[in-house]
């Protein structure tokens, strides 16, 4: 026999907690329901709880978010979100069930701000990535600005002293004033003149003035990657040669086939080597092979009587 | 006559110190170029004594990397760093890797001229510090060495645990230097920190 007094204790005690609960029969009987949970069933279907496992089935049905059969979110039409735990009790008085509802109203409007937040942070990271790639090249408009602005100040200092010169009325002395001008002038126009250098042209140009000359044929890298690369593995076969042989011509021919530009860079120089002698690669060629491996590309260095020969294969 | 290579990937700053160069005095130029990893070349077929070299070059390639690999087979050869970067550590990488003497292309009262004229009469010339940028609510003289090598490694891309293990310091070490530095910088988060100290390329990622 159940003491009355100690029931009506306890559904006191459950009534008053802020969480909804209810406790049934296996077959959704139930045995102890809390006036939240009441509350809440009834804002949902209309009336009050009658039985577990429909009361169950309603909450499934109503369900906003589900993760797993057991558990459940449902928004309610006051605006709260409330999750719901089904849990199967055992006790020496039987098997019972329990439904517990949470409220999640305040978890959920944060997750929601966080949710926010972090759009707002990824905003923030696009934009500091953006800083990151440009930085050095919004660090050169800035030079190139403040050049602009001192040769303006140089022209607007010729144009004062060329003032005062011709008002003067005096012949003074002109070839400072001249100097003045030739500089400034000579500033205009360098400005003028178009970006034309590049990676390439700057090698060509250094090979000449070494006394080197490179012939190149077939397919030119189109992209900026595989240019770089190009560049990067002729100036390693340009230090070679020059340095180790002693040549005056490399020769690069590339043939673009299959996704990749398969380059062989040869030169006339004097160093021939041993078929069966195996090349040592110095701290040039290893890193070029480590650059052009990590790119997807490869590096075979084949060297006979008539000197050495790179084969390189770039991506495209 | 003192050869110069110039190394200087903005046309119009090369124009400047080319302007420079053939202006003074027991000075020539032996050419110019943009990208630091073909000094090197340059050197190979020419006699150079001086070179001046810009850190941030072009395709990305370090003036102080090339610096360090010229300053090992060329001892003899005179560097002198050129950068309007007020990157902090750009001084200090540039001694390590040997090099004479460095400029701050915009910040120094010192002219080039005085700077090529007195290193290679042998002098090092080097500026106390580096420029003083506004970081947040202070300035970034006021952030502590220790202080600056979180963010960096902050701006790499490290976890904190990473941190904790590269500079062998505890994680309540790191999580009080991290408070400390948004404290003084008057930042709600290390994003917004990174994001001012590269903006004002205290700290440079391509060049770390």
């Amino acid at each position: 026999m159940f003491d009355p007094l100690r029931i009506t204790s306890i559904k006191e005690a459950i009534d008053n907690l802020s969480n909804a609960l209810a406790f049934s029969e296996k077959d959704g009987n139930p045995v102890l329901v809390n006036r939240k949970m009441d509350e809440l069933y009834t804002m949902l279907t209309g009336h009050g709880f009658e039985n577990a496992l429909e009361v169950w089935d309603t909450i499934n049905s109503n369900a906003w978010v589900k993760t797993h059969e057991r558990m459940a979110v449902v928004r309610f039409s006051d605006g709260t979100i409330w999750r719901f735990v089904l849990t199967d009790l055992q006790s020496e008085h039987g098997d019972y069930i329990q439904i517990d509802g949470t409220d999640f109203t305040e978890i959920y409007t944060y997750t929601y701000k966080i949710r926010l937040n972090n759009i707002k942070l990824q905003e923030q990271y696009k934009r500091q990535r953006n800083i990151l790639t440009n930085i050095v090249d919004l660090n050169r408009e800035k030079e190139i600005v403040s050049l602009k602005m001192n040769i303006h100040d140089e022209l607007g200092r010729c144009l004062i002293a060329t003032d005062q010169y011709l008002s003067s009325g005096e012949k003074e002395d002109f070839t400072d004033l001249k100097k003045q001008w030739n500089s400034a002038i000579s500033y205009l126009e360098g400005m003028s003149k178009e970006e034309i250098s590049s990676s390439k042209q700057e090698i060509l140009d250094i090979a000449a003035l070494i006394g080197c000359t490179i012939e190149g044929s077939g397919d030119e890298p189109e992209t900026e990657r595989s240019s770089k690369l190009m560049t990067a593995a002729a100036r390693e076969a340009l230090t070679n040669a020059v340095r180790h042989a002693h040549a005056d011509m490399i020769s690069i021919v590339s043939q673009k086939k299959d996704g990749y530009y398969d380059v062989t860079i040869t030169d006339n120089g004097t160093v021939s080597f041993d078929i069966n002698c195996e090349i040592m690669e110095g701290e040039g060629l290893k890193n070029l092979r480590n650059r052009l491996e990590q790119e997807g590309g490869s590096l075979d260095i084949l060297t006979d009587e008539t000197g050495m020969t790179l084969k390189i294969r770039i991506p495209v | 006559m003192y050869k110069v290579l110039i190394v200087e990937d903005s046309r119009i700053a090369r124009e400047n110190v080319e302007n420079i160069v053939s202006g003074s005095e027991g000075f020539e130029l032996v050419t110019s170029i943009e990208n630091a990893a073909n000094a090197e070349l340059v050197m190979l077929g020419k006699q150079v004594d001086l070179i001046l070299m810009d850190v941030c070059t072009s395709d990305n390639e370090s003036g102080l990397d090339a610096a360090k690999r010229i300053k090992m087979k060329h001892p003899d050869t005179k560097i002198i760093i050129m950068t309007s970067m007020p990157e902090y550590s750009f001084i200090d990488k540039a001694k390590d890797a040997g090099c004479e003497s460095f400029w701050y292309k915009e910040y120094d009262s010192v002219g080039l001229e005085d700077i090529m004229i007195r290193t290679m009469k042998g002098e090092s010339i080097y500026p106390e510090s580096t420029p003083v940028v506004q970081v947040g609510d202070i300035t970034s003289d006021k952030l502590t060495d220790r202080e600056l090598e979180i963010i960096r490694l902050l701006i790499a891309g490290k976890k904190q645990e990473e941190i904790c293990d590269i500079l062998n310091i505890s994680k309540n070490t790191i999580k009080y230097h991290i408070k400390n530095i948004l404290a003084k910088t008057g930042y709600s988060t290390t994003l917004q920190l990174v994001v001012d100290v590269v903006d004002k390329k205290l700290i440079l990622p391509n060049f770390l």
